[in-house]
């Protein structure tokens, strides 16, 4: 699918895909930054409610202090502080979002009752106070009083021993002032039995002394003292109860509620520090989380880079070098460089198209090439032909030219010397070499003659045109004593008639004058032909011609034998009217055994080309 | 003096044209009368012959050859290389005697060993002249002495 | 305590007086169209509703029932006798209220069944191989003397009706806490084993909880007493120093203030073993969890309820007071609470009223031949089970000590309130 992309958008969409990517790390980062900053979130809220825990357990502890102090001193301000503290705890409580939780809930619960408890001590302290400090000295003091008042109206009457005994009793009284004094101080229970034991014999003298004076008027005092007694015992007691049932309250009831607030509150802490510490593993393992997946993302990312660089690089730059690869090659000249195969219509593919008829242009330059090559071969060969052309006239000709003269010199020599006759006789062969050299010049000019001959060309049956030639050389075959026969039909060629013709003249006239068996000369004219061409032989059955004379033959001049006649022309214009047929002459031979000469027209179909 | 002891020197001519052949033939002997030349037209029979003389214990080594270029069957440059190729016969002086005058026959005549190259002339006069220089150099060459020496060896 | 009550009970006694001379009851409702109406005062343990329910039917009087906590309920009886008729409490707060003034002797021959009740309370001892317990033993407090003191001489009054008792212990957990053999390995040390570290909790109230951590700490050696029944004030400090070592190590989950509240504590899990009364380990194993309540190799830690009389008490309200005193000890009442794990002072009239498997499980310590319901009517007791300890007697030949209000109790307070906070 990327692969039918053009090529601008390729680019734009890997650009794209690897912002996206970027995006989505950079929105990875972002999301796990925000969990792991809720986290922290969390931390700091926790931490920030442990306070309350630490703030609560310091209360609870001042709130007993105070209590205790209370309870002990009895200080207005220190019963005051209590209520204080406990309006402060309740307020921090309330604040407390998780004020419902069940340890908050329990918190609440006991700190009630702490305080209701609390208001029963001040209740009873305060009652307690009052029949301290007040009401059993007043009594106390009362019964003193009235008892020193009987003393005193009885010690007109007493006697000694009733003296002695009231004196006991007056000690007795300050004894159980002392003792009550002393519990309230130490809270040792010994005193208040000390105390009541005094009591109780104080109270016994006195119903003593009330038997005794059963008879006498009862001494009002008496009566009195014994009632105030009596009322300080009950007093007494009462008080003792109360510091009990206080002491019991706020040592006890008070104190294990103050224990289960700050139980729970340390249960809280506890609870807090467990939250912190998950949330502490939560942070750190999410932190962990974050930086893996930070790795792993870029890691990933790294991967998509190198994957998508590989992907555009294939599917752009290897296009991109294999087109270079190939402008290159084309530039080189190269007709065979292989195109890549692109089909998209982008700037590559405009490239591609470019790289094709670069191509075409390339084959076309290579074959104009090989054409303007062939041409400059042919003309070389053409020049070479020359050459050879004009060397071998000017040797040629050049030949008789010698003789001629150089006989002529020997006729001045031979007539200086007086020897007419024979220089006379040396005239002859002036006038032969001389009549070479016109002969020469004449075939020579028959030869250039050969030219250009296309618009003579006709379609001619090869077998009428040979058998006029065979009749017309009847006389002079006879006369020779060669036989020439046709071994087949001949085909109908597309050619020049007297070109042709003269082919056959000199191919005869050699054969006459070279091709001669003792045993009879034969000569055999036939046609054979291959898809392309149509062959025509003419065969002899003489001495045949070595291999290394089979092209030699075919040149200006040349003559295997220069005994006979002849200017060795015949066989150079029979290959150079076959040149200008598009066809070509040649022999096949072997000594002792005749020749052969091919001629090999090309068909006519395919003569127009 | 018999005509036998007159004979000091023999020419061979390797020529297939017999007018040039009988021309040059004239004025050798016209200029030399102690020279025979010895005329073979053919290249082939040239060769076999010059053979002979190297078997022949009883034929003796022609003085100077003259050699015409284009021969019939073998050339005129094959004969050339093939007296100059044998140990005996490279001796003797060659002197190429040809209508030719294309460089390139020059050049492979003199690269195969000729001594010298020489056209036919066309002046009537210049044909006795140039026979006479050539039998006139090769007389002061004093190559009999070589030639006896090789005819003693046979 | 409205006081507009108590005057119009007053008149209405004073009517009554005046109307007939001695009343029995049954003859209280038939006399009169109002019926006499007698407050009591006391715990949870006795002031029941089923019990007064059945009370109020039986008798034909109408009973007002105030519960409270110990501490609350002495308080106002030792300095409001007014305020009630009856007081129901602990012998250990006997000695307070005599010192009070706020009792009446009760005298004996008004008592139906005194001569059913055993000798457990008459003379110390339930069997003659029985341990006389340390501290408060209520024999010790029965009688009163014609100089005002108690003591266990007999005499034509008492203090206190005896009525309702038992033995208390430990319990544990025993899905926690492997099962020990009653009177061989169960032991109150077992309170201060530091495998249950954190763990442990003991009943708030220093005439109780701190003789359970005092035999604990005895029977691991840490400290002898003279006489765990009045510690000296040294001893009370050495004591003390013990326990708050183990409690600044965190070996106490804390301290119970109510029967429900140790029930809570075990059923979380927050606690394995603590001090414990019989109820709670009835309600935990009708909760599921397996409470084993200890029979201790040292002996139990006792307690006797006492019925008190208040001063106050005259007239109608006196023979009312006296008629609920008797239907106590009237077999219903014991059977009822028998099935709570308690005792009564005359269990064989109660006997009739309890099945015979019941019997054989709570007083003879027999294996429950069949499931046992309790009385909310949960099965308590799962068949084949034995009661820890094993009969009344032989739980009774056990005790150690009586919940006691020591001389030095005023100073075990503010020493309590140290060890209860010490975190």
């Amino acid at each position: 699918m990327f692969k039918k992309l053009k090529l601008k958008n390729r680019i734009y969409t890997g650009f794209i895909v690897v912002g996206l990517i970027s995006l989505g790390m950079a929105v990875i980062s972002v999301v796990a930054f925000y969990y792991a900053n809720n986290n922290f979130g969390y931390l700091v809220q926790f931490s920030n409610k442990s306070h309350l825990a630490v703030a609560i357990l310091r209360d609870v502890s001042e709130i007993q202090r105070q209590a205790l102090i209370y309870t002990h001193e009895g200080h207005q301000s220190a019963a005051n502080r209590v209520h204080e503290i406990h309006q402060r705890i309740s307020a921090q409580i309330k604040q407390e979002s998780q004020q419902d939780s069940k340890y908050f809930q329990d918190i609440v619960k006991h700190l009630d009752t702490y305080v209701k408890t609390f208001k029963q001590v001040q209740q009873q302290r305060t009652r307690q106070a009052a029949l301290v400090h007040s009401e059993i000295r007043i009594l106390a003091s009362e019964a003193e009083n009235h008892f020193l008042k009987h003393i005193v109206q009885a010690s007109s009457t007493a006697d000694i021993e009733t003296q002695l005994n009231n004196q006991r009793i007056l000690n007795s009284l300050l004894q159980i002032e002392k003792y009550a004094m002393r519990y309230f101080d130490t809270l040792d229970s010994k005193d208040v039995i000390f105390a009541k034991n005094a009591l109780s014999q104080v109270q016994k003298s006195l119903q003593t002394i009330q038997k005794q004076d059963a008879a006498k008027p009862v001494s009002e005092h008496i009566l009195q003292t014994i009632q105030f007694i009596n009322n300080y015992e009950q007093v007494f007691l009462e008080a003792v109860q109360r510091t009990r049932g206080y002491l019991f309250l706020i040592n006890v009831v008070m104190s294990a509620e103050a224990y289960e607030i700050i139980y729970r509150s340390q249960r809280i802490d506890r609870q807090l520090e467990q939250e912190m510490n998950k949330i502490q593993q939560r942070t750190l393992s999410l932190m962990q989380q974050v930086i893996i997946v930070i790795i792993s993302s870029s890691i990933i990312f790294l991967i998509l880079i190198t994957v998508f660089s590989i992907l555009i690089s294939r599917s752009i730059t290897i296009p991109i070098e294999k087109l270079t690869a190939t402008f290159i090659a084309l530039a080189k000249g190269s007709r065979l460089a292989k195109i890549p195969d692109y089909k998209i219509q982008d700037e590559i593919g405009a490239l591609t198209e470019a790289a094709v008829v670069f191509k075409g242009k390339n084959k076309q330059t290579e074959e104009l090439l090989a054409q303007s090559t062939q041409l400059t071969n042919d003309l070389e060969r053409s020049n070479d032909e020359l050459e050879q052309f004009v060397y071998t006239v000017s040797h040629d000709l050049k030949s008789p030219l010698v003789t001629s003269m150089g006989f002529i010199g020997i006729i001045q020599k031979l007539a200086a010397a007086g020897k007419m006759q024979d220089a006379i006789d040396k005239l002859d062969r002036v006038v032969s070499s001389n009549r070479r050299m016109g002969q020469l010049i004449n075939d020579l000019l028959e030869l250039s003659r050969v030219g250009r001959i296309e618009t003579d060309k006709t379609t001619i049956d090869l077998n009428k045109l040979l058998e006029s030639f065979y009749q017309n050389h009847l006389n002079q075959l006879t006369h020779t004593g060669f036989t020439l026969s046709f071994d087949s039909t001949l085909p109908t060629l597309y050619v020049n008639e007297s070109r042709i013709l003269q082919i056959f003249e000199n191919l005869l006239v050699n054969a006459l004058k070279y091709a001669i068996n003792p045993n009879g000369s034969v000569i055999n004219i036939g046609a054979s032909e291959t898809e392309e061409h149509q062959l025509i032989y003419f065969k002899d059955n003489g001495p045949g011609i070595a291999k290394e004379y089979h092209k030699k033959i075919f040149g200006l001049f040349y003559r295997l034998n220069n005994d006979k006649e002849g200017t060795g022309i015949g066989l150079a214009v029979a290959a150079k009217v076959m040149k200008f047929h598009n066809g070509s002459i040649w022999v096949e031979s072997e000594p002792n055994n005749g020749a052969t000469f091919w001629l090999k027209f090309p068909k006519i179909n395919k003569e127009t080309d | 003096m018999s005509q036998e002891e007159k004979i000091s020197r023999t020419i061979l001519l390797i020529e297939d044209n017999e007018d040039h052949a009988e021309i040059t033939q004239f004025y050798i002997n016209e200029y030399a009368d102690d020279i025979e030349v010895i005329w073979l037209s053919d290249g082939k029979i040239a060769i076999d012959h010059i053979l002979e003389i190297n078997g022949n214990s009883k034929r003796i080594y022609p003085w100077l050859i003259l050699l015409d270029i284009n021969l019939p069957k073998y050339d005129g440059h094959e004969v050339l290389l093939r007296l100059k190729s044998n140990q005996s016969l490279k001796e003797i002086p060659v002197v190429m005697f040809t209508t030719s005058n294309s460089n390139q026959d020059i050049e492979t005549a003199l690269k195969g060993g000729a001594n010298s190259y020489i056209q036919k002339p066309i002046e009537p006069d210049e044909f006795a002249s140039t026979i006479a220089k050539i039998i006139d150099y090769w007389s002061l060459n004093q190559h009999e002495i070589i030639v006896n020496n090789l005819n003693h060896h046979a | 305590m409205d006081t507009e009550r108590r005057k119009w009970l007053k008149n209405t006694g004073k009517i009554a007086l005046g109307a007939s001379a001695t009343l029995a009851f049954p003859n209280i409702v038939k006399a009169y169209n109002s019926k006499p109406t007698i407050k009591v005062v006391g715990t949870h343990v006795t002031l029941q509703e089923q019990l007064r329910k059945k009370a109020e039917q039986d008798l034909g009087i109408n009973i007002e029932f105030y519960p409270g906590g110990s501490a609350e309920v002495l308080l106002k009886a030792s300095t409001d006798p007014g305020s009630f008729d009856l007081y129901e409490q602990w012998s250990n707060s006997m000695n307070i209220l005599w010192q009070a003034n706020a009792i009446q002797p009760i005298a004996i021959s008004k008592l139906k069944y005194w001569e059913e009740i055993n000798d457990l309370t008459k003379k110390g001892r339930i069997s003659a191989n029985a341990k006389l317990g340390l501290g408060d033993a209520p024999y010790k407090l029965l009688y009163t003397q014609k100089d005002g003191t108690l003591s266990s001489t007999p005499s034509e009054h008492i203090s206190f009706l005896p009525y309702v008792h038992n033995t208390d212990s430990y319990g544990y957990n025993s899905a926690v806490i492997p099962q020990g053999i009653p009177y061989e390995t169960e032991s109150w040390g077992w309170l201060l084993d530091e495998k249950y570290s954190g763990k442990v909790a003991l009943v708030n109230a220093p005439t109780i909880g701190l003789f359970d951590a005092a035999l604990a700490v005895q029977t691991r050696g840490l400290m002898d007493f003279k006489d765990m029944g009045n510690m000296s004030r040294q001893e009370v400090d050495e004591l003390f120093r013990i326990l708050l070592d183990y409690k600044k190590r965190g070996h106490f989950r804390g301290v119970w203030t109510s029967v429900p509240n140790s029930v809570e504590l075990m059923k979380s899990g927050e606690v394995v073993i603590q001090s414990m009364f019989s109820p709670a380990v009835s309600a935990l194993k009708g909760q599921g969890v397996p409470c084993i309540y200890a029979a201790p190799k040292e002996g139990y830690r006792a307690w006797h309820g006492v019925m008190c009389l208040s001063r106050e008490s005259m007239g109608e309200r006196q023979e009312a007071a006296y008629a609920y005193m008797n239907w106590w000890l009237s077999g219903w009442p014991g059977a009822f609470i028998a099935r709570q794990g308690y005792y009564i002072s005359n269990p064989q009239r109660s006997r009739q009223f309890m099945s015979k498997p019941e019997w054989d499980y709570w007083y003879d310590g027999k294996p429950a031949s069949e499931a046992l319901k309790g009385t909310d009517g949960n099965v308590s007791v799962l068949p084949g089970e034995i009661r820890t300890g094993g009969s009344y007697i032989k739980r009774f030949e056990n005790v150690a000590i009586w919940n006691t209000v020591m001389d030095s109790y005023e100073y075990t307070l503010s020493k309590w309130n140290e060890f209860v906070l010490t975190i």
